[in-house]
């Protein structure tokens, strides 16, 4: 079974982007199903920060499967791709000693989630992330 | 988001209340600035309202987590949810920052600095 729903590219968005989540989500632990949401949220805010929302298609898709063994969710988008298929470490001493804001997001996704691919289309890419719930 | 500012002898308490998100992340960081800017170093952040927190909210707090501790502050966290906790778990900061579970904690924690 999917959902899906369309976004604007505005962080605005991003409270209602949530709400979908959790009401498409089937019935999970509470800290599973924060788990995903936050993934969601963590990957459309970088993509709305990043470019997202200075193109022409300003705006992004995201879908969410619903399997009695995992979750997937596909967030389409036009910004410019980042690497969330690579491996990041985040050392938070540093940040705090940096006085340092960001650089979080990506690390907490692929610790959440259990496969992460990206795919590339002409105009825009989907980020595909799946997590195992069984 | 909301956030409700108590000031004890010893510290304030920030009571933060709905979802800490790159949106609200922008509000909660002028609070936290002014405080600093007040010199006002020991933060008891009350989190027993806050129902959802991502990585800005939590990058706010990291930022200014330095020039509290260069002052000889301290941040105290308590009333965190399960999942808000998680998020802290899983970015290994349950490690790096006090966080309580009473409000008597809280008040010790500041009589020692």
């Amino acid at each position: 079974m999917s959902q899906s729903q369309r976004f604007l590219c505005s962080l605005e968005e991003i409270p209602r982007l949530r709400e979908f989540i959790r009401q498409s989500l089937p019935a999970l632990d509470e800290v599973t199903l924060n788990q995903i949401v936050l993934a969601a949220d963590e990957v459309c805010t970088n993509a709305i920060q990043h470019g997202c929302s200075r193109s022409a298609h300003s705006d992004f898709f995201v879908r969410i499967y619903t399997h009695p063994q995992k979750i997937t969710l596909e967030i389409q988008d036009s910004s410019q791709p980042f690497p969330i298929g690579n491996e990041v470490n985040v050392d938070c001493t540093e940040k705090i000693k940096n006085r340092e804001k960001g650089g979080l997001g990506l690390f907490l996704v692929q610790n959440i989630m259990d496969e992460i691919a990206i795919e590339e289309l002409d105009k825009h890419h989907i980020i595909r992330m799946c997590k195992y719930i069984a | 988001m909301e956030i409700a500012q108590v000031v004890h002898t010893n510290f304030t308490t920030l009571q933060i209340q709905g979802e800490l998100d790159a949106l609200s992340a922008v509000g909660a960081d002028e609070v936290f600035t002014r405080l600093i800017q007040q010199k006002q170093f020991n933060l008891h952040l009350d989190f027993s309202g806050l129902e959802y927190i991502s990585s800005a909210g939590i990058g706010v707090i990291l930022s200014h987590q330095d020039e509290v501790y260069q002052n000889k502050g301290k941040i105290v966290f308590s009333g965190l949810s399960p999942k808000v906790l998680n998020v802290f778990q899983l970015l290994g900061l349950h490690q790096l920052f006090k966080i309580v579970s009473s409000e008597s904690e809280v008040e010790c924690c500041f009589l020692e600095s």
